[in-house]
């Protein structure tokens, strides 16, 4: 098992630093935000409007829309097909 | 708007084997994908801010994939990225747009080769934080370099789930098991219908090899019958079950998790197609509804090919095959070769073609799904993920006389949210067909209409 969720066969892009409600992740360049958020521990991207129930990245390809934050003020964006930026501002939709 | 001889929408193995073949005889083509790069799922890559190091090299799917890119960029194809084909209003004008703007492209001919997605398949605890189809859990292995989890159950059948089954526990997750409903001799009724395609053969049994080495128990004749959490996964329940995959009481087996994988085959994204006028027929032996096309795989709409696992799952050399022939078609359609030079240079790609249907044929025979697996849902389980619609809120609007599925959307909205079905229309067909004791393939299919994906940029839509 491997140090940590992140795989080390591969060389990451730059240190890069983004806000999720407001809690600093520090992740890699090129990494996606809703991978970014699961190797820092965060599994919930959203919660139900109607029953306020949990959910995570599923189909990690852009067809279930389950991943989706807002992100930068533009809400409904898919996290698994949105790379992070540094100081870019996700919030919980 | 955007004027090209040839627009492919989806830069996966299909789309791209399109366009470098049409752009080798002179075509002007230009390949649209809403990911961030080409290469769709088998052949996804790395970001580019990752630098590639020796053992990722090794990997074939990145090596052929690479190659496969190189070839289209060398070939002249044009390609945008982030870009989502969404609708078509008039014909030969597709409708796309990306992160800040909305496009109309017009194209004398169009390939749509959008892939597939996997089947989602409701058990109890589906919907959970640290529940992935295969895909997605493939998807996070191989484009980010991330572990889905720690500790996981994979649960599904079919040659996917072999892979990724494979690739997770060579990547240090501690693979508790896989469950497959099947037989543990369903693949070997494949080995017949393999041919000379031997690559097929020793893939499978390094995939194998590599899970005995691992030490992952292969649960045959056994399914995922319920996932628990409160606030995520922290669990996965298996049962044995009997020859038509219906749970045998009494031999449930839990175990702790953290995270699920789940992959029971794969699902044509055939959306925008249909959207686009294409017409479908029910492929009962794969169980899904794919488009009609002729033998240069020109749907029913003249000028639109469609091309891939998008137009049945059949894997990447015949998407790569299939793609092959389309573009071939294309650029003598369009003049860029001589009358009956597309038919003679094909001749290659439909003989392959021939043997990997058997193939394919064989492979959909072994994994066929049972009704068992359509069972496993209880009235709290979600039906539709995206509007929280539950089983027993189907029951509920069936009682009150909704007997189809556009019926079963009105009454519930199933069917309604972003994801637009895909997540459920296969899902609500079963239960449907099964309720009224009917054929799921004489279900007929909610309506289609623009756009394919939701369209977030409003402001983008203002401009033009």
């Amino acid at each position: 098992m491997p140090n940590g969720p992140r795989l080390p066969d591969v060389d990451r892009g730059c240190d890069i630093a983004f806000t999720c409600d407001g809690e600093i992740i520090r992740a890699r360049g090129g990494e996606t935000v809703a991978a970014a958020l699961l190797a820092a521990g965060r599994r919930t991207l959203r919660n139900t409007p109607r029953t306020g129930e949990p959910r995570g990245l599923f189909c990690g390809m852009g067809v279930c829309f389950d991943c989706v934050m807002t992100v930068d003020g533009q809400p409904g964006l898919r996290t698994c097909l949105t790379s992070i930026r540094e100081g870019m501002v996700v919030t919980t939709f | 708007m955007t004027h090209t001889d040839l627009l492919v929408v989806g830069a996966g193995p299909a789309g791209l084997a399109a366009a470098i073949e049409a752009a080798r005889a002179g075509v002007q083509a230009l390949v649209v994908d809403d990911n961030l790069q080409p290469g769709g799922q088998i052949y996804r890559q790395v970001p580019l801010e990752f630098s590639k190091n020796a053992s990722l090299e090794r990997k074939s799917d990145f090596r052929n994939g690479r190659a496969l890119i190189s070839d289209a960029i060398a070939a002249g194809v044009q390609f945008r990225f982030g870009c989502t084909a969404w609708g078509l209003f008039e014909a030969g004008i597709m409708e796309v747009v990306d992160s800040s703007s909305a496009d109309r492209i017009h194209a004398a001919r169009i390939v749509i080769a959008a892939g597939a997605h996997d089947r989602p398949v409701p058990v109890p605890g589906w919907t959970l934080p640290g529940v992935f189809t295969v895909g997605g859990a493939q998807a996070l292995l191989k484009g980010q370099r991330i572990l889905p989890g720690r500790r996981m159950l994979l649960a599904g059948i079919g040659p996917l789930l072999l892979v990724v089954a494979s690739q997770l526990s060579e990547a240090g997750v501690d693979v508790v098991g896989v469950a497959e409903p099947a037989p543990v001799w369903a693949g070997l009724t494949i080995l017949p219908a393999l041919a000379r395609e031997w690559p097929l053969l020793t893939d499978g049994l390094r995939y194998r090899a590599t899970l005995m080495r691992n030490r992952v128990p292969w649960f045959s004749r056994t399914v995922l019958t319920r996932i628990e959490g409160a606030h995520a996964v922290t669990a996965a329940v298996v049962a044995r079950v009997d020859r038509e995959w219906r749970p045998v009481s009494g031999s449930e087996k839990r175990f702790e998790v953290d995270a699920v994988a789940m992959g029971y085959g794969l699902l044509p994204s055939i959306e925008l197609p249909r959207i686009c006028g294409c017409a479908m027929e029910y492929d009962a032996l794969a169980r899904t509804w794919r488009p009609v096309r002729s033998r240069q795989f020109e749907s029913s709409v003249p000028g639109t090919f469609l091309v891939g696992d998008g137009a049945g799952v059949a894997g990447v050399i015949v998407a790569i095959e299939e793609g092959r022939v389309a573009g071939l078609a294309i650029a003598e359609q369009l003049g860029k070769l001589r009358s009956g030079e597309a038919t003679r240079r094909a001749v290659p790609h439909m003989k392959r073609l021939a043997t990997l249907e058997r193939f394919r044929h064989a492979v959909d025979r072994a994994y066929a799904l049972r009704p068992g697996l359509f069972e496993l849902a209880d009235a709290e389980t979600i039906a539709c993920r995206c509007e929280e619609v539950t089983f027993d809120d189907l029951e509920q609007a069936a009682q009150d006389g909704a007997d189809t599925p556009a019926m079963l959307k009105s009454f519930t909205r199933c069917g309604m949210g972003p994801c637009q079905g895909r997540m459920c229309a296969a899902t609500t067909a079963e239960w449907l067909a099964t309720r009224t004791g009917r054929n799921v393939s004489t279900i007929p299919l909610p309506s289609a209409a623009p756009p394919a994906k939701p369209v977030v940029t409003l402001g983008a839509l203002g401009s033009d």
